[in-house]
């Protein structure tokens, strides 16, 4: 059976519907990241593949074992985990100076932003801007009018803020990759 | 899980490593397992970068945010992504806002225009879906009695001589369903649906978009012999369709009865 097929059957485990499939995918994937990234990997998506590698490996689908694939794939991420652990690399010393971000990494990212930023609704953008742009209690007193500008409650205006910058976000990632595809 | 109440505090302790294992290994079971708490975490770790980019944090909780988010590249470009949003505020007038202190009469005024659009609009609307109903209705009509008359003239069942286009479809695999593209110029899709032979009596079609939108029922359909074939025929109006996914979901008038699913795509 070659790796499609594999992949195929992971996905099918996930569920019988590929799109809702598709997207349960993409969940896993990103909360392997986050779990990767706070347990201090130097490349939590690197982690991310080789997990997902190795389910896929293990056929799961194929042992009625009855763990849900959450469930599952976070066991084989806690032991790829203490793989990369005992892997030889560099250490990196606790008092070792922090890498400066180079000014055209800097500029880079800016100029995306504000592409990023002409893609999404004037709506969105407005709220993005202003969600972000006040700190300590003006942050709380301005969200509040916020919210009430827009008619929606200040959980529901969380969530937006939160959604919308994820978008930029992966926009950004997008538009930095394209970059370096031209270089 | 033990414990599955965090406390933002814990989630930002966590999102630093600074978590014992144990209490880290239950925030995790709990992020792969709540869709909900993984959102969660990750506004955490928003508000976290923006406390960053606003010197709020105490210097040990910022030097540490810089050792942990320049690790790995990933979080290295969030990093970098929160201090360009910071810049490009800081670059940005701020819209100005309502004060919650207002005077309520030019609102009331406000609203009360905005209702009497609204209700004229709304009529409107009315009025015009009622007159779309009408004509699809009769349209419906007139398409089934094309559909039985093409029946009962030609042995192989349906063809697509007029502006019709003829869809077969068997009962739902798990492995999704056929992908259909609609030629220009039709006016109307015939979905001739496989079925038991067991099935008999009246059903109805219901034609929904994923997930669950229910678009509209053929409300009587009845079952026959096509060719070596037990089918049911249903005939949509080719504007119900637009490209992305649908179920058709056919059922027995009695209680109890048969239920059968078909899926397909328009592309």
């Amino acid at each position: 059976m070659d790796e499609q097929q594999d992949f195929d059957q992971f996905l099918h485990w996930l569920d019988s519907d590929r799109e809702r499939a598709g997207q349960r995918y993409e969940r896993i994937r990103r909360k392997l990241t986050t779990i990767y990234a706070a347990k201090g990997a130097d490349s939590p998506e690197d982690l991310t593949d080789r997990c997902i590698e190795r389910v896929i490996e293990k056929k799961p689908w194929a042992i009625a074992e009855g763990a849900t694939p959450e469930f599952y794939t976070l066991s084989v991420a806690r032991f790829i985990y203490l793989e990369w652990l005992r892997e030889p690399r560099s250490v990196q010393l606790d008092d070792q100076p922090i890498p400066e971000s180079k000014q055209s990494e800097v500029e880079e990212h800016y100029a995306c932003l504000e592409r990023c930023l002409g893609k999404i609704t004037d709506r969105n953008r407005m709220l993005v801007l202003e969600y972000y742009r006040y700190s300590k209690m003006a942050k709380i007193t301005r969200r509040a009018a916020l919210a009430r500008e827009l008619g929606i409650g200040p959980n529901a205006l969380r969530l937006r803020a939160h959604r919308i910058r994820k978008e930029l976000e992966k926009c950004i990632r997008q538009c930095i990759l394209s970059n370096e595809r031209i270089k | 899980m033990k414990n599955p109440i965090h406390t933002n505090g814990e989630i930002v302790e966590y999102l630093l490593g600074r978590l014992p294992p144990e209490r880290a290994d239950e925030i995790e079971e709990q992020i792969m397992m709540d869709d909900d708490f993984h959102q969660e975490v990750e506004i955490a770790e928003e508000d976290l970068l923006d406390r960053y980019v606003h010197n709020e944090l105490t210097a040990e909780d910022h030097h540490c945010v810089e050792t942990i988010f320049s690790r790995s590249p990933v979080r290295r470009q969030a990093l970098q992504s929160a201090v360009a949003l910071r810049r490009k505020i800081d670059s940005t007038e701020p819209v100005p806002l309502r004060s919650p202190r207002f005077s309520p009469y030019p609102y009331a005024v406000a609203a009360s225009i905005l209702l009497a659009a609204y209700l004229g609009v709304a009529n409107f609307q009315t009025a015009k879906q009622l007159k779309q109903s009408e004509s699809y209705v009769s349209f419906l009509a007139k398409e089934l009695e094309n559909a039985r008359q093409r029946n009962s003239s030609t042995s192989q069942g349906l063809s697509s001589q007029d502006p019709i286009m003829v869809a077969k479809l068997s009962p739902r695999k798990r492995t999704g369903g056929s992908r259909i593209q609609l030629p220009n110029g039709i006016r109307a899709v015939q979905f001739v649906l496989k079925v038991p032979s067991g099935f008999h009596g009246e059903g109805s079609v219901k034609l929904l978009a994923d997930p669950d939108q229910l678009i509209t029922t053929v409300p009587s359909v009845f079952p026959q012999d096509v060719g070596d074939q037990h089918v049911v025929v249903a005939t949509f109006p080719v504007e119900v369709f637009r490209t992305g996914n649908y179920r058709l979901l056919l059922v027995g008038k009695e209680l109890n009865s048969f239920t059968s699913e078909y899926s397909f795509g328009i592309q």
